[in-house]
């Protein structure tokens, strides 16, 4: 009897002491790596108790009951240790998320306006663009038209001078022709017109009134008629001689014209000089 | 604090040779039981999609309300002890039940928040990338 109490007692001792340690070392290991980590006061309460049930544990007079109680207290202090950790994780982890949305939200918002901002500057470089090509366009329109004007007025200049060239060279069966800054000046003899008297030969009566045609084709001239002076009096046959070419060219359509006495011309010679007006060139191409 | 210290006069009430105070423990079940009550109303009705955590709390919050009720037992039998070590398991597991609630927002909310960044985040991208290719035409223009 005594022998087999004392086996059972060993027994006892011995799966007490095979069985006690390793039920509660890795809680214990547990524990120790909860406490180390830098956020361990999160916990605190938690940990500590869960170091005072370990205590407990240790302790060999703790009862089979209460050992029970402090094993299921110390692991689910540690779980709970763990959770409140991992709360704050999250938590942290949150309020960094919310921290970057906002961040990300002010920064959007930066962009849009940057955005906007670059929108309206290109509207407006578009807008100067189209107008800048718009002036340019009017400008190219309207160096064209000068372009033509100027063409144009060349042509005319050029067609004016052709005409005067064969009216001079109409004129050249009549008389000496020249043009200068004065006008368009017609010399004739006086020989051709009257032999050695005073009225006009026939055909040379025929004559003036073919060129009387052709300066009338000349428009808006002012008619002159000069002579030399004799010394002193041009004498009367000079003078008879005048009157009736200016009356032979009135009565042929060149009236107004208007007699006097020229150094530059000839002996026995008479002049005839379409005077230029005083705005001779007009330019009807520049007209808009 | 007052915790801690509750939590110490607990265990020097669960040292063995001390025998506990009926009344004492009768408070300790009425406290815990309405932490119970406040804990069932914190987790929500039970849904089929829920996470771990809220099936670990309702899992201890159920076990607690049986401790409780041992308690209770324990405490019509006169056994003080072992009323005192019932509450004292329905204590640990409500601690922890309210541990895994008070974290149940956090939890929450972070798939909404992750969202919301990645939102953000694309959409600043999206607009960012949209300056920077109406940028490149207009530094080359001039």
């Amino acid at each position: 009897m005594r022998q087999r109490i004392a086996i059972g007692l060993l027994l006892c001792c011995a799966v007490a002491q095979a069985d006690d340690p390793p039920a509660w070392q890795a809680d214990a290991e547990r524990l120790q790596t909860l406490l180390n980590r830098p956020d361990a006061n999160i916990a605190a309460p938690a940990l500590d108790e869960a170091r005072a049930a370990l205590d407990l544990l240790n302790k060999k007079s703790t009862k089979r009951d209460d050992a029970t109680l402090q094993s299921e207290r110390l692991q689910l202090k540690l779980r709970e240790a763990e959770i409140l950790l991992q709360n704050r994780q999250d938590q942290e982890r949150n309020a960094h998320l919310q921290e970057q949305y906002q961040r990300n939200l002010l920064e959007l918002r930066y962009a849009q306006t940057q955005q906007t901002l670059l929108q309206e500057s290109r509207r407006q470089q578009q807008a100067a663009k189209d107008r800048e090509s718009a002036l340019q366009t009017q400008l190219e329109r309207e160096a064209q038209r000068r372009q033509l004007a100027e063409a144009q007025l060349a042509q005319l200049a050029q067609e004016r001078q052709r005409a005067e060239d064969i009216i001079n060279l109409a004129l050249g069966q009549f008389a000496e022709v020249w043009d200068d800054s004065e006008g368009k000046h017609l010399r004739f003899g006086f020989a051709p017109l009257f032999g050695e008297g005073e009225t006009l030969l026939p055909e040379a009566l025929l004559h003036l009134k073919n060129l009387a045609i052709l300066l009338q084709a000349i428009p808006e001239r002012r008619y002159l008629l000069l002579i030399k002076p004799f010394t002193g009096d041009p004498g009367p046959l000079t003078l008879a001689r005048l009157e009736q070419l200016k009356n032979t060219l009135a009565e042929n359509g060149l009236s107004d014209i208007q007699a006097a006495y020229q150094e530059a011309v000839p002996e026995q010679q008479i002049e005839l000089l379409l005077e230029t007006q005083v705005a001779p060139a007009q330019n009807p191409a520049e007209a808009p | 604090m007052m915790k801690y210290l509750f939590t110490l006069s607990l265990l020097l009430l669960a040292q063995p040779g001390f025998a506990a105070d009926r009344a004492a423990v009768s408070q300790q079940i009425d406290l815990q039981q309405g932490r119970a009550s406040v804990l069932v109303v914190a987790l929500p009705p039970t849904d089929a999609a829920e996470a771990p955590q809220e099936q670990e709390a309702r899992r201890h919050l159920q076990s607690a309300q049986q401790a409780l009720l041992e308690a209770r037992t324990q405490l019509t039998r006169y056994d003080e002890n072992r009323a005192q070590r019932a509450v004292e398991t329905a204590r640990i597991r409500l601690d922890l039940v309210q541990a895994l609630v008070s974290g149940r927002a956090q939890r929450d909310q972070y798939p909404q928040l992750q969202k919301q960044l990645d939102d953000s985040q694309q959409q600043l991208q999206a607009v960012k990338s949209a300056i920077s290719q109406r940028d490149q035409p207009a530094q080359a223009a001039p």
